[in-house]
């Protein structure tokens, strides 16, 4: 098969694992939740189509059993049962490893989650043979017409369905997972309260079903009720009903029903619903003209479900490939960033129009680009729920997690990088942050403990913070570890944010027990090493007793900004422009400066000359640029502003760790560096000043 | 005239329809023409056809003796969906709506 079409199965199928994933987790939170219970069987419905489709039976034979169980819950309407979405979860990750690695699958495991399933359905199941899986649901539109049959089904279970443990609504969800169906149910038979058998039922179903599947399957599905009960299972014609893609008129219907046409134009001729004449005017029994509406109705509900599938419609690219979109663009910026250089001193008005013309398409391309790969990070937040669940188990604590901000979007590729720094972080919260529940309860704090995940935006750059209600950070007992371990002097004093940061320190870990959670002294120096690569910052905030707070300020995109372009000296720097806030000049002061007075405010200033050095002399003024980010400001003083420019950001590696103050480089539009200047980084540098 | 709310069982199958049904019989008895019922669905998180053609049962019962019947609080297992499995009702019965007894009767 083709392994691109392997490839599309495999990024689908991970997606719906995720999905299953987020459904049985808020099936645990609310046994009952329906809507839940029928998305994951749809999930898992879906795995097991597209899985024996694909050629990946096993897969596809242990979905089924998994679909099974669950299915009897479904069917019967009984909540998941801590145990069921225990043993689904489990499934769900087994799936995940057949499909990653099958290899590693383990058959032992395979055969204890199927029996696990199975005595949770009370049923007995054989053992896994790989079974063809039914076939997903499709929908009809006017270029696959002729695959599809509609049928009307009508059915009156036996009036002792119930006592037997008959579900009859079950039998028609199973109907309805066979295709496209519109379903009526009639209580006409139902008598008054004083008269009924409650055990005993009374009412009839009536279903048009648009399917691939054949009448046989359809029979199959009532095949243990048909004894006692009425069924009629008659194909319909579409022609009937449809007019190519359009739905007909009542009356059309109607007439294809042999409906006497003089009766059909009379009604038609006195501008009154159709069907309210027919009944009362002209005698035609009620259920004629319902039957007609009814099969309307369905034939209407088929055309928009087509017409949903349509706009549902997407391409699936691969990430590498919108990474090569984004060089190319990144190229295309720099080289119109040169081609406005050189038009620049020319007199040629006609080329000077061609260049302003470049310069808006590569604009709004590289806006595209960008927006091509913004990802919500609602879906990096999503994988938390689970590792909150499990972690909430493993180490015997309630603990709730919550999303704050999830729509805020981030670039994939840094999306990608902060997984595990996050992974990182939530551990730590639940492990050391949070309280044992008996803790929790000496201090009146809620037996459950909640950690918090929440993004937001500030320019640039988005801001994700990791907060819990836990215990808070115990400086004393930190600086006493750090004077322990010689990362400072035994007469150290140290102000609480100095104290807070030794935790970034490597090997550095307050833990009494080693967990299987964390506490091996790896963790929070990872963390800030990932973030720092990322051209971010780390920073922590906690109120001992009362929790922590872990913030990281985190680029929004590692490719392109819109910068602000100044010069210190021969030395040419890029801002990035969400953080510039404003920029006025004035006379070089004669002495250093600490603070500038802008209005009300005070705020710290530092020369780009003492920053990054001198290499000729200053001139007499300067122009100061006020930098913002969060809630730091910082005033830098240059020698000239150039003004705006677009520029693709350069990785410098390894040598941002020691360059401080500098997250990437841009290379100009004569062919010479800038360096982009970490605003965040400088900022915080300075905030103390 | 009399008001009385009825509220429906967490568990509304057909374990315990047979229950169900007596309760509701009795709540009748102890109202009469002019009054008003509420079957208040909000605690019931498990339901079956049995119970919705209960409610059609009460709803006619309740209608011939001149009581009004509201159903309120219906959530995800209660809907018509969850019970019946289905996406409408047979429009003159006690669940459908042209017909319905009730004011505010709803999809049960």
């Amino acid at each position: 098969m083709n392994d691109k079409l392997i490839e599309t199965f495999l990024d689908e199928a991970h997606e719906l694992l995720d999905g299953l994933e987020e459904h049985l987790l808020d099936l645990e939170r609310n046994p009952s939740d329906v809507e839940a219970m029928n998305a994951a069987f749809r999930a898992l419905h879906s795995i097991k189509g597209s899985a024996s489709m694909f050629g990946f039976d096993a897969v596809g034979a242990f979905a089924h059993e998994v679909e099974a169980a669950l299915d009897h819950f479904r069917g019967a309407s009984l909540p998941a049962t801590p145990e069921l979405s225990d043993a689904v979860l489990r499934s769900r990750d087994h799936i995940r490893t057949l499909l990653d690695s099958p290899g590693a699958a383990s058959a032992e495991e395979r055969d204890d989650l199927i029996a696990t399933l199975s005595a949770l359905a009370g049923k007995a199941v054989a053992p896994a043979e790989p079974k063809k899986a039914p076939e997903a649901k499709r929908t009809m539109d006017a270029s696959n017409r002729d695959d599809f049959s509609t049928y009307r089904i009508a059915f009156k279970p036996s009036a002792d369905a119930y006592r037997r443990g008959v579900k009859p609504e079950s039998l028609i969800r199973e109907l309805r997972d066979l295709g496209e169906a519109s379903v009526r149910c009639d209580c006409r038979d139902v008598p008054p309260l004083s008269s009924i058998d409650p055990e005993s039922c009374y009412l009839r179903w009536t279903a048009l079903l648009t399917t691939t599947a054949p009448e046989s399957a359809l029979r199959d599905v009532f095949i243990f009720e048909e004894g006692g009960s009425e069924l009629s299972i008659e194909r319909i014609d579409h022609d009937d009903v449809m007019d190519g893609d359009e739905v007909r008129k009542l009356g059309e219907i109607l007439a294809a029903k042999r409906l006497p046409a003089s009766a059909i134009d009379e009604a038609l001729s006195r501008q009154r619903p159709i069907g309210e004449i027919l009944v009362k005017d002209l005698g035609t029994p009620r259920a004629a003209v319902e039957d007609a509406l009814f099969e309307q109705e369905h034939a209407r509900n088929i055309v928009k479900a087509a017409k949903d599938d349509t706009e549902r419609k997407t391409i699936r690219i691969r990430s590498e490939k919108l990474d090569g979109l984004l060089n190319l663009v990144g190229e295309l910026v720099t080289v119109q960033a040169q081609l406005s250089q050189t038009v620049r001193d020319s007199a040629d008005r006609h080329l000077h129009g061609i260049s302003d013309y470049v310069k808006r398409l590569a604009g709004e391309l590289r806006a595209t680009a960008m927006e091509l790969r913004l990802v919500p990070v609602e879906s990096l937040f999503s994988k938390f729920k689970r590792l909150a669940r499990d972690l909430s188990k493993n180490l015997g604590k309630e603990l709730e997690i919550r999303f704050e901000g999830g729509e805020t979007e981030i670039d994939k590729s840094v999306i990608d990088v902060l997984n595990d720094p996050l992974v990182h972080l939530v551990r730590n919260a639940a492990d050391h942050g949070l309280e044992a529940t008996g803790d929790r309860a000496a201090a009146k704090k809620p037996s459950c403990g909640t950690i918090t995940m929440k993004a937001q935006h500030a320019g640039a750059f988005v801001r994700i913070s990791v907060a819990d209600d836990g215990r808070g950070l115990n400086r004393e007992k930190i600086l006493k570890k750090a004077i322990d371990r010689g990362i400072v002097p035994p007469d150290a004093k140290l102000a609480d944010e100095e104290i807070d940061q030794l935790i970034f320190k490597p090997g550095f870990s307050t833990a009494d027990v080693i967990s299987n959670v964390s506490g091996r002294g790896v963790g929070l120096d990872v963390v800030k090493t990932a973030i720092d690569q990322l051209g971010g910052t780390l920073a922590v905030k906690s109120r001992y007793g009362l929790g922590t707070e872990f913030c990281l300020d985190i680029p929004l995109t590692l490719a392109i900004i819109d910068g602000f372009l100044v010069r210190s000296g021969r030395r040419m720097f890029v801002i990035p422009l969400s953080s510039v806030d404003s920029c006025f000049e004035r006379e070089r002061p004669p002495e250093p400066e600490r603070l500038i007075v802008r209005g009300k405010d005070f705020i710290p200033y530092v020369s780009s000359r003492d920053l990054f050095g001198e290499d000729e002399e200053p001139p007499l003024r300067e122009e100061v640029v006020i930098v913002s980010v969060f809630e730091s400001k910082l005033a830098i003083g240059f020698d000239q502003v150039l003004g705006g420019y677009q520029t693709v950001i350069k990785p410098i590696g390894e040598i941002a760790r020691y360059a401080a103050g500098v997250s990437g480089a841009a290379i100009l539009a004569d062919g010479g560096i800038a360096l982009i200047l970490d605003v965040a980084a400088l900022a915080r540098a300075h905030k103390g000043s | 005239m009399l008001d009385i709310t009825i509220k429906t069982p967490e568990d509304a199958t057909v374990a315990n329809v047979k229950d169900l049904r007596d309760e509701l019989v009795s709540a009748l008895k102890g109202t009469g023409r002019g009054a008003r019922v509420v079957l208040d669905l909000s605690d019931t998180r498990q339901a079956d056809s049995s119970f919705a053609q209960l409610i059609a049962a009460f709803k006619l019962e309740a209608t011939s003796e001149g009581i009004e019947v509201s159903v309120v609080g219906m959530g995800d297992a209660t809907s018509s969906m969850a019970m019946l499995a289905c996406d409408k009702f047979q429009e003159d019965c006690a669940l459908g709506s042209r017909k319905n007894p009730t004011k505010a009767g709803g999809e049960a």
